[in-house]
């Protein structure tokens, strides 16, 4: 399992590592406006990189706001037609309701923990 | 009842200081945590809205917001001197759409709305006023 730590600002921090042909990258702190498009570029990057199964861990994260829900979308869009996959694992309780309202728990790929999340991927 | 406000400038770096004020209020007073989550989101979405579409001319303008606190719940007020703009008359995204389907943006709105017990927005004074409010014992 190789790890490679990108540090972003206090706000957020995005821990990548794989699990064989799965890379997960874990997202601390928050996803919103003033995070987000760096989020977006290390995901860009992991991608124009070759991941085509990636498996997001918001175990420590605290909120995502729309801002943060459209990164998510362009991945999922870049992906689909790649044949690739994105999973997303370990959505706090706030997370998950707005997941809920916006529909986004249906539309993607959602798992209670990582362990669910990587069997099968 | 503990209080605070801030003002700021419609630039979307400024909504940093409302996640301070927020999370100093929230450890002062013993806000839960998933309030203060919550606000934080409700506050991104709303004031980059109002920062990204509201004014239409090069000005700085200042966007007033306050943090009201009672035994059992949470108010915020946003105002703002901008375009008026309802977002309770707005129309709700098809959130049924698939990846495929959906167009990125329209969800801050939906989201803010979905998310607290009471809201409401006056046009007073060339001034938009929004007020939310977000009970503990919350049932959404």
């Amino acid at each position: 399992m190789t790890q490679n730590i990108i540090s972003g600002d206090k706000k957020m921090k995005l821990n990548t590592s794989s699990e064989g042909e799965v890379t997960v990258v874990k997202i601390e702190g928050n996803l919103d406006t003033q995070t987000s498009p760096q989020a977006q570029d290390e995901l860009n990057r992991l991608m124009d990189e070759g991941s085509q199964k990636l498996l997001l861990d918001f175990a420590d994260l605290a909120y995502i706001s729309s801002s943060g829900l459209r990164v998510l979308l362009a991945v999922a869009k870049r992906l689909a037609p790649e044949e690739g996959e994105m999973r997303i694992c370990n959505l706090n309780d706030v997370v998950n309701e707005v997941f809920e309202i916006s529909g986004f728990s249906t539309i993607l790929k959602v798992f209670p923990s990582d362990s669910e999340a990587l069997e099968g991927f | 009842m503990p209080e605070v406000t801030v003002r700021i400038e419609n630039d979307l770096s400024e909504i940093a200081k409302v996640d301070e004020k927020l999370d100093d209020f929230a450890e002062q007073f013993g806000v839960p945590p998933a309030i203060a989550a919550t606000f934080h989101i409700i506050f991104d979405d709303l004031l980059n809205n109002v920062i990204s579409y509201g004014f239409n001319d090069e000005q700085r303008h200042f966007i007033d917001i306050s943090l009201e606190l009672t035994a059992d719940s949470l108010t915020v007020s946003i105002a703002d001197d901008g375009v008026p703009f309802n977002p309770l008359a707005q129309t709700a995204p098809d959130t049924t759409l698939s990846i495929e389907d959906r167009p990125i943006g329209g969800l801050g709105i939906h989201i803010v709305v979905n998310m607290v017990d009471d809201i409401s927005y006056q046009r007073t004074a060339d001034k938009n006023v929004l007020t939310l409010t977000k009970s503990f014992q919350s049932k959404k």
